[in-house]
């Protein structure tokens, strides 16, 4: 049979098969089963996929000038494949990273040493559209603001995995690395058995370890807290309510009662809630306190939340963190809180606020990736080698206008992964959202979503715009049971399935101390 | 559980009975002409919409109520909004704000019948025989989906709110085909003549045939079938599953089961006493008065559902 890997070729870093056209050792199994498969096979597993998403109604919601549509879930059947021991160091350096921004954020909103240290500038965070004076003096359980934390990391050309932005607000996409998970074992079930994949299943009940992690209360009543049905990630709303035993709630369900507490209207009338784990932004929970139009919030609820008669995560105010300028502060921060060196890479940024850094900038616009500080969805960004004069041009003047709202990269030539193309097997861009949660001990998930900009050469991987997803597999290459089930394997047949069914060692679990 | 969800739950719930109920009607009456091959088409055809309360938004787009235009309006038309399209639609609409709290299982399987009908329904002319196909395939799924729910959901107040709504939903298509009826029968000569006397057994017969009861008719009833042995066993029997005591009583037994249920319960008692008090014998005869009774059913089965909003619901939102 024909080789298919034999003509693939990536213009950069390949996560699954090396420049020398052999795949990587880690991913062997699953490139040569993928390569055996006939394919007519190749295309009846793809419709297959198709076939649990639109069943499972795995869907994502997009604003049209028709209205609101649900599209189907975009998952493309080649997993992206990552060996566990180089997990375990991105897992660390993930690890140190959140600890070190809960503990800026905290800072902040009480001491503002780190300002007072001149580490981070003043103005930039009084600047920012994202910082809350409402917060200042708050100190929320285990000083901890951002439970949730979405970072995107990205492989550069030589290999280096950079941190690209720390989505610190309301990151979404864990319900569809969870989907992925199931969808993939409904298509390719063999797969399943022959290799050592770690599962990510346990995200919901580490969800709501964290979330009740928050409250003195026994067993606590949580809600998610959703714009409603027309939101772009109303599917991921409603699944981690499901899933973790949680109320989906609207604004509209909900009450400050008289002693200031936070209440549920139910058909037995008001009840208490105790966490609320929002999927609103900052500015629209409370329209007493902040945006007094939004009718997504609840009356009072910052009150609440002030007086410790609710939790909230993440916390308000959290996402003064995930302004991109900040972002460029991360190593120091890191350095400052933990005095360790940061396990992970920043993209080399370059702040237009600072005079050399913004002319830089300008001069570059044709090969640099411009962003502004505070847009999330990969909105009002510039990527410089695909841009036209006119978009340059338009950019050069926001910059110059609000210097202080932008920052400059260079263009990353970020890695691929084979991705099946009217079933052929071609490069694709892709990156990787790990999920960080953080309460009174800190967890990241295994692997995370994989997104892939599925046109040729685009290095937009946003669902809302034209990008697709992978099922991530962190596998263990070396675990002691894979040697053990191939031998078995050739000894008994019919005990060849019991090694699979040995429990899967997983990382130790993270403790509070870390 | 939240006011809001269920009120979705209950809708759901409703939409999917009315669901089965239009595929019934629709299947079962095309049966029914098929045994009536000198009726006019538009005086077969058009009791369906009646039974639907859905003249004026027939007349609106169609002329004569042919059996293309019928079936299509009732199974096909986007514009109609009790159509078995639209009623799928909302069908979704409901589903997507209880996501949480259906079972996973019973998710998909309504999804799946979702897209399965968005997917066969559509405006194209179908033969009779895929019509009848495809009302069987949806039958099935909807069957499969109760017998799903019943199985898997956990049977609180997420349940009782499905049965509610469900109930309500049965009584109150059960008086609209008898209602329905009432219309046909005066059609009649009036006389005292054997082809009366067989047309009005005919007329009774697709009663039964319309809300599955002929079988359990023939067994349980026995007598010939007439109007007052049929009033009888679809209004005042306790066993039958589509009858309208059935269903009220069934429905109170839920109530029963909530923490506050005295709103609701008080109207169903009124309604009862209206549904027993009837003179079967006499409205059997009197069609116009069988109208006025089926009337005034409506209208308090409509003072139940309105209770039980005011008692579980959240109210409408200030505007």
């Amino acid at each position: 049979m024909r080789n298919r890997w034999s003509d693939y070729q990536s213009p950069g870093f390949d996560e699954l098969i090396q420049a020398d056209g052999q795949a990587r050792p880690f991913a062997h199994k699953v490139a040569s089963w993928l390569n055996d498969l006939s394919p007519e096979d190749l295309s009846s597993r793809e419709h297959a996929a198709q076939l649990a998403i639109a069943q499972m109604g795995i869907t994502f919601t997009v604003y049209s000038d028709k209205g609101n549509i649900d599209r189907e879930w975009p998952l493309d059947i080649i997993p992206r494949v990552i060996d566990a021991n180089e997990w375990r160091e991105i897992e660390k350096g993930l690890k140190q990273r959140l600890q070190a921004l809960n503990m800026f954020i905290h800072d902040l909103y009480n001491d503002q040493a780190i300002l007072n240290d001149n580490i981070v500038p003043r103005q930039l965070i009084e600047t920012s559209s994202n910082f809350r004076p409402e917060c200042i003096g708050m100190n929320p359980p285990h000083q901890v603001w951002a439970h949730i934390c979405g970072s995107d990391l990205v492989r550069g050309e030589d290999g280096t995995v950079y941190v690209l932005e720390d989505n610190l607000r309301v990151p979404s996409g864990v319900s569809y690395m969870i989907e992925n998970r199931e969808v993939m074992k409904r298509a390719l079930p063999e797969v399943f058995r022959q290799s050592h994949i770690l599962p990510v299943d346990t995200y919901p009940s580490d969800l709501r370890a964290t979330l009740s992690s928050l409250t003195d209360v026994k067993n606590p009543t949580i809600g998610v807290l959703t714009p409603g049905v027309f939101n772009s990630a109303y599917f991921e709303h409603s699944y981690l309510a499901q899933q973790m035993g949680a109320e989906l709630v609207e604004g509209r369900d909900l009450v400050v009662d008289s002693d200031g507490y936070v209440n549920m209207l139910t058909v037995d009338g008001p009840q208490p809630i105790h966490v609320i784990y929002r999927r609103v932004d900052d500015e629209f929970i409370d329209p007493e306190c902040f945006n007094e139009n939004s009718t997504l919030g609840v009356k009072g609820l910052m009150k609440a939340w002030r007086d410790g008669k609710v939790a909230i995560a993440n916390a308000p105010g959290a996402g003064v963190a995930d302004d991109k300028v900040v972002y460029s502060y991360v190593p120091d921060i890191i350095r400052y809180y933990l005095n360790e060196e940061p396990l992970l890479q920043n993209v080399p940024t370059y702040r237009c606020e600072n005079t050399e850094e913004r002319e830089h900038v300008l001069n570059n616009l044709d090969s640099l990736v411009v962003k502004p500080a505070n847009e999330s969805g990969g909105y009002g960004m510039l990527i410089g080698p695909m841009s036209t004069p006119e978009e340059q041009a338009d950019m050069a003047k926001n910059i110059k206008d609000n210097p202080r709202n932008y920052i400059g990269q260079p263009t990353l030539t970020l890695s691929t992964a084979p991705t099946l193309c009217d079933d052929t097997f071609k490069a694709r861009h892709i990156d990787l959202r790990p999920f960080v949660l953080q309460g009174e001990s800190i967890k990241v998930t295994t692997g995370g979503l994989t997104r892939v900009a599925l046109r040729e050469g685009s290095l937009i991987v946003n669902s809302s715009q034209g990008g697709g997803s992978k099922d991530t597999w962190v596998v263990e290459f070396d675990h002691p049971s894979m040697s053990q089930s191939q031998s078995q394997t050739q000894s008994s047949v019919v005990e060849s399935d019991q090694p699979d069914l040995e429990p899967v060692q997983t990382p130790p679990p993270a403790s509070s101390k870390e | 559980m939240l006011a809001r969800v269920a009120e979705n739950i209950y809708w759901l719930s409703r939409y999917l009975e009315r669901a089965e109920n239009t595929v019934r009607l629709v299947d079962v009456h095309s049966r029914m002409l098929l045994d009536l091959p000198d009726v006019a088409d538009h005086v077969g055809w058009i009791p369906l919409i009646s039974i639907n309360a859905l003249d004026e938004e027939f007349a609106k787009n169609n002329g004569i109520a042919s059996e293309q235009n019928v079936c299509d309006f009732m199974i096909a038309d986007n514009e109609n909004t009790g159509s078995l399209h639209n009623t799928f639609v909302a069908i979704q609409n409901n589903l997507r704000s209880c996501r949480d709290i259906v079972p996973r299982t019973s998710y998909e399987a309504i999804n799946s019948a979702c897209l399965f009908v968005r997917k066969k329904v559509s405006k194209a002319a179908m033969t009779p025989g895929q019509r009848s196909e495809l009302l069987g395939d949806v039958r099935s799924r909807l069957l499969a989906i109760s017998g799903e729910i019943n199985s898997s959901m956990f049977h609180d107040e997420g349940y009782r709110f499905m049965r509610l709504g469900c109930d309500i939903e049965r009584a109150d298509m059960t008086s609209r085909i008898i209602d329905v009826q009432s219309a046909w029968l005066t059609l009649g000569d009036g006389g005292s003549g054997l082809e009366n006397i067989a047309f009005q057994q005919q007329r009774w017969l697709s009663v039964l045939h319309t809300l599955s009861a002929v079988q359990m008719y023939r067994q349980h009833v026995r007598t010939p079938i007439n109007g007052e042995d049929t009033l009888r066993f679809l209004l005042h029997d306790s066993k039958l599953p589509r009858s309208y005591r059935f269903c009220i009583e069934h429905l109170d037994n839920t109530l029963a089961q909530f923490n506050q249920h005295e709103k609701p319960r008080a109207a169903i008692v009124q309604l009862r006493e209206q549904l027993l008090a009837a003179d079967l014998a006499e409205l059997a005869q009197t069609p116009i008065e069988l109208h006025r009774f089926i009337d005034a059913l409506q209208q308090s089965l409509q003072t139940v559902s309105s209770a039980i909003a005011q008692t579980y619901f959240l109210p409408p939102q200030e505007t």
